[in-house]
This record gives C-alpha cells, structure tokens and sequence, in this order.
C-alpha cells in the first residue's frame, strides 16, 4: 500500500476580476499520483504549474476543490470535512512540509529551538528538558551548532535557515514531508550540500519525500520516480533512470534538452485560456501536435510498467 | 540611529518615568492634600526658597530656607515675606518628599481658594497621566482581539466587523463626547465622570487599531511560518497567539505610545470646558480652565504649569513613540 495516494485531484483558484467575470485558474487539475514508504517522488515542472498548489493541497494548506487524498489508507479529504479529530492530529504529525522561502518560513519572533519544539509541544510532548534534549539532538541531525537553540533566526544564512525548517519538519517524526523547492533559492553549492542532508534523513529516519523543483537535475538527482507537470497536469511519470534516458512526452524532452538553462520559461494559466480548454495543455508549444490534440485532453496512459504518459502519440 | 536621537530618548523616557511616579506617590510628593483649603491666602505667589544668610556684610550659604507670608494687601492680592524668623526645608521626614515645620511652602503658589498649586499638580497629574494609560488599555485590548480574530478567521465574520469599525470611525468622537458629557447628570461623582469618558473614547478608540492589526494579520498569514504551523496541527489559538501576536507586538507598542497623547488631550479639553473632572476634583485639563483669563496669566503665570505638564507628557510620549518606530525592529527587515 503506497504511504500517500492522490486520486484526481483538482485545485481552482477563483479570482474576482474588478471589470472581467470572474476568472477560474486550474491550478491542478485532475492529477493522480502516489508515494511509497521510504521513497523520494520528484515533481518537476516549469513555474506556474501548479506544482506548489498540489504540494500544499496534499497537505490540506489548501483546500483541494475536487478528489481524494488517501494518507496511510485514510481519506484525510474527508476526515477534515467530517472533523475527525484522530484522523486529523494522525496525519498532522506524520505528514509535514519545507518550503522554498528560507525567510518566510521561519517566525523571527521566535527562538530556533522553539520553532523546532513547537511542533512537539503541540503533539503533547511536555517538559522543558526533554523538548531541549529533542531541539538539540534535531539541530546536530541538520548539522547546526548546538548554539543556534537560543538564536533568532535573522542570524542565520539562507540554507542554515533551510535546515532549520527541515528540523522542525522532522521534530515530531513525521513519513511523509513535501520538500516544495527547498534548495532553489540557495547558492550552487549550498543546493548540493543540501541535498545530500535530504537523501541522509531518509537513510537514517526513513521518511518519503515529494521533492518539488523545477530543476529537472535537481530532482532527478533525489528522486527515485519523477512525475513531470505542466499546467495543472502530470504530463509524464516514470522511474527517474528512464525519464532521463528515454523520456516519451515532448515537454519532458523540452525540459531536458534546456538543461542547463538560466532563461527558464515561466507558463502562465493564460496559455491554456486561449481556447485550449478542451484540448492537449501543451499543444499551443508542442511541435509534434496532430489535430486530435486540438479538442482532446489525453489521459496519462501506462505505457511500459512504471512508465506513464499523457500524450496522443503513444 | 544616532546617538544623540537615543539620548533625547532615554531623557524623555526618564521624564516620563518621573512624572508617572510623581502621580503614583502623589501623597509622599505633595506637601499639602488637594483638598485643603487656606481662604486666608488666596493666589499667593510661589514662596521663594533662599540659600543664603547675609551677616556684618558677608554671605553664608546655610541649607534651604523660607519666610513666612503676610498677605500685605487684600485688594491687589499682595504678599510681603516675615523676615524675622527663618523656616528652614527639611527632606524626606514627616512621609514627605518635602516638608516645612511652621510655615506654609507653596512652590507654585496657591489658587484663589488657596490651595496647594503643585500639590494640586501632583495628584490632577493622577486623572491626567492614567487617563492615557487605561484608554489604550481597553482600546488596545479590544483592537488586538477583534483585528487579529477578523483578519485570521476572515468570512461573515470579518465583513461585520469591518462594517462596524467604519460606523465607530465615522463618528464625531469629540462631539460625541461633548453631548455625552452634557448628558451625565450633574450629581454623579468626577470619577464616575472620569470612567466614562475613558470607556467612550475606549470603545470608539479601538476600531482604527482594530483595522490595521487586520490587515496586518491577512499579510502574516499567508507566510509560510503559519502555514508550517497550520501542517503540524497547530490550532487557531495556538497559531495566533504564538505566530500572529508577536509579530504585531512592536507595532503595538509603538502605536500604544503614540495614542496616549489622544486620550490626555481629549480629558484636557473636555475639562478645561467643565465637562470632565469637575472641582473639588482636579486634573491637568480642569485647572488649566483656571488659568483662561488674560489678568491671571499676566498677574500669575505659575499657573499655566498644568498646561506646561500637558505639553511635556505629550513631547516625551511623541519623541519615545518615533525613537522605538525606528529602533523597535533592527533585525527582522
Ligand atoms: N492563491 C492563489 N490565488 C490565485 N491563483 C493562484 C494562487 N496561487 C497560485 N495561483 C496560480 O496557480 C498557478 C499555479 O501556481 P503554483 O502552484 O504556485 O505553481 P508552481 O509552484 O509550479 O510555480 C499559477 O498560475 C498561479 O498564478
Ligand atoms: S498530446 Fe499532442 S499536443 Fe499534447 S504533447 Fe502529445 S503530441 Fe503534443
Ligand atoms: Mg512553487
């Protein structure tokens, strides 16, 4: 049984234009996926694809507009609409997050090792000493000085920052952490070190990560599967081995023949306005389109075992 | 920050500390009751302290002491100093900061009921210094809870709210103030006067504070912090209280500092009309209605003092409130 299971899930913005009706984003929009125990699914994507909004909504930050998430083989979409409290605080501790802003994701009114106890305190671990010895042995684990319990965290660098988020993700012993961009913001190599400290903590504790980037190198140095997403949609998924070596959709071949590449594109849910709604999300940039992709969304199909694709060409 | 801006801070800082302690040991620090009168020594100068005795044409400096008055002339109010017996100042005896055994010490005079100019500083400073305090007490305390419940909760909720304080903004809070003052009737008692006029100014005191913790708190949401806590399960309280409020706290303190000076001049000027704190009772604001003719400016300045005390509170408040804008947060941006 897979640790966190994604089924059709989908996540619309509405905005309130001033003068325009009102505009619908689909952030993510019929996405089905799942992570294993003890393993690293990468999620990779241009920016604006909706990749945070999922990792968030996997993490009920946002409330998912349609589908299910199964945690653990419960339907934690349905325990927080029915206000199942076990259901909830079980999930609340074994699923966690790190995020992309080493700034806005530490309180600077608050002290590191009470951030890094906070989440212990809230899941009922009590005792000044024993929440120190925790904060502290968590420190060591990240490969912060022991000093930093008593610091603010202006004192800290981006990536020292980083670890102190990833500390507090770890404090109360979660399975499953959403890693949302957590190296992108860093220095070259800052991001490696980084990404060794991720790949160590699942050695040594055993947790399942879905790392987000969209540095398809990134990911396909973390990851053991790779799921590839574009506009609100999984475009591609497989082993990461045979994502790089044989990618099938034409945007996975895009991202990797634009490796290395500083000039980014940025997608905009625009694109997909401008009369795609029915069909392929990639085909106003795909090269390879037929006409079949004008009107028809394909579905991501199982091509190989382990090896997905929505695209009408296979 | 320069060093100098620091220095004017913490001088201002010192005075301020000084007058509120001056209020809270009103009676170790004034000489005489407010209360009591001397009708025998109306408008009496203030007396003047001497440091020096002249004998065979030398000068002694001896330790600080009085004369007693005679009021020499009743129509002109004229006082003329007893030179034949010398009353020296004793320090902190008899539970008093001051004191004269033997003849009356005015140091700023008495009021045409003769009493006490300064006692009657010391203890209107009372009324005057806590009126500020307890107003942004209760507007604060209310502003806080109702922003940051408003701004974090959000929904039917929210909008209410928001409806409301643009209502209590709305109103003419001095008008309001003067109409209400007029409706209290005249038997009730200057500090049953003084609660109500700090709770009416309190509860229309609140909405503006209110409005921007609100939107305060809508930006700090949306950080990651809160949504960290939001994914360990902390709940509503918990996040607020340890995610929101602490990051609203130094512009509270900051805000705080710069409202008192609202609510003092607010009890000044209704006072000073007579609508406030009304006599045998005594504030800044009401004896400074004493002081509203030209004659008793020109013939007894000292007692423009309660004004001068009004204006120093209010500098000292202003320059600590500026100092702690730009210092209160030296790490965080
Ligand atoms: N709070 C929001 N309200 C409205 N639209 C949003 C919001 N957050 C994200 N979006 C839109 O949803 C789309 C996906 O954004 P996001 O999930 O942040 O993508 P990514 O993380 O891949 O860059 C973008 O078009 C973005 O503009
Ligand atoms: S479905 Fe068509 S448009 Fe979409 S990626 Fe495949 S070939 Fe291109
Ligand atoms: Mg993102």
């Amino acid at each position: 049984m897979s640790l966190i299971r994604i089924q059709d899930l989908k996540v619309y913005y509405t905005g309130h234009g001033l003068f325009r009706k009102q505009s619908v984003t689909k952030a993510v929009d019929g996405v089905s996926l799942f992570v294993n125990d003890h393993e690293t699914l990468g999620l990779v994507g241009e920016s604006g694809s909706g990749k945070s909004t999922l990792g968030r909504a996997a993490l009920l930050l946002i409330k998912p507009t349609a589908g299910s998430i199964l945690f653990d083989g419960v339907d934690i979409v349905n325990a927080a609409v029915h206000k199942n409290r076990p259901a909830m605080k079980k999930f609340r501790r074994e699923a966690q997050i790190v995020f992309q802003d080493p700034y806005g994701s530490l309180n600077p009114r608050m002290k590191v090792g009470k951030i890094i106890a906070d989440p212990l305190r809230v899941h009922g671990v009590r005792g000044r000493k024993v929440l120190k010895e925790k904060a502290l042995r968590l420190l060591e684990l990240v490969g912060l000085p022991a000093s930093a319990y008593d610091t603010y965290p202006y004192a800290f660098s981006g990536g020292q920052r980083q670890r102190i988020s990833i500390a507090r993700a770890l404090s109360i012993g979660p399975r499953f952490i959403v890693a949302d961009e957590p190296v992108s913001s860093l220095d070259i190599s800052i991001q490696a070190q980084l990404l060794n400290l991720f790949k160590e903590i699942q050695e040594k504790e055993g947790v399942s990560y879905l790392f987000i980037s969209h540095d398809l190198r990134t990911v396909a140095f973390i990851a053991h599967r790779v799921a590839v997403m574009y506009l609100g949609r999984i475009m591609e998924l497989a082993q990461t081995k045979e994502l790089i070596t044989g990618p099938l959709h034409p945007y996975t071949k895009l991202l990797l023949s634009s490796i290395p590449s500083k000039d980014r594109r940025t997608t905009d849910q625009k694109e997909q306005a401008n009369g795609h709604e029915h069909g392929c999300v990639f085909y106003p940039r795909c090269g390879l389109a037929k006409d079949i992709c004008m009107d028809i969304s394909p579905d991501l199909k199982e091509v190989s075992p382990g090896h997905s694709v929505a695209c009408h060409l296979y | 920050m320069k060093t100098s801006q620091k220095s004017i801070a913490i001088a201002a800082g010192t005075i301020l500390f000084l007058l509120y302690l001056s209020a809270i040991f009103a009676p170790w620090v004034a000489p005489y009751s407010y209360l009591s009168q001397n009708r025998g020594f109306p408008d009496e100068p203030p007396t003047s302290v001497h440091f020096t005795i002249h004998k065979n044409g030398t000068t002694e400096f001896v330790r600080p002491y009085i004369y007693n008055y005679v009021l020499s002339d009743i129509h002109s109010e004229t006082y003329r100093e007893l030179k034949d017996k010398r009353y020296p100042i004793e320090f902190l005896t008899h539970g008093k900061l001051f004191y004269v055994q033997g003849a009356p010490i005015h140091v700023l005079g008495t009021d045409a009921l003769g009493r006490d100019y300064f006692s009657r500083l010391v203890y209107g400073g009372r009324i005057s210094l806590f009126i500020g305090l307890i107003g942004v007490g209760i507007s604060f305390g209310i502003g806080i809870i109702v922003g940051t419940l408003s701004g974090y909760i959000g929904g039917i909720m929210d909008t209410a709210i928001m409806r409301l304080t643009e209502v209590i903004m709305s109103l003419p809070t001095f008008y309001l103030l003067l109409t209400l003052a007029v409706v209290i009737p005249a038997g009730v008692s200057s500090a049953t006067t003084f609660m109500l006029i700090i709770v009416i100014l309190s509860f229309i005191g609140w909405a503006g504070f209110a409005r921007v913790i609100r939107g305060m708190v809508l930006s700090l949401k949306e950080r990651d912090f809160v949504n960290a806590s939001r994914a360990y399960g902390d709940s509503t309280w918990g996040i607020i209280r340890k995610q929101l409020v602490p990051n609203l706290l130094s512009y509270t303190i900051v805000s705080i500092t710069l409202s008192i000076p609202g609510y003092i001049i607010s009890e000044s000027a209704l006072s000073m009309l007579g609508l406030g704190i009304r006599e045998p009772d005594v504030s800044w604001g009401n004896m400074l209605s004493e002081a509203t003719n030209v004659e008793a400016l020109t013939t007894r300045p000292w007692m423009l003092s309660s004004g001068i005390c009004i204006i120093v509170t209010i500098l000292c408040l202003n320059i600590i409130g500026d100092y702690l804008r730009a210092t209160i947060d030296p790490h965080i941006h």
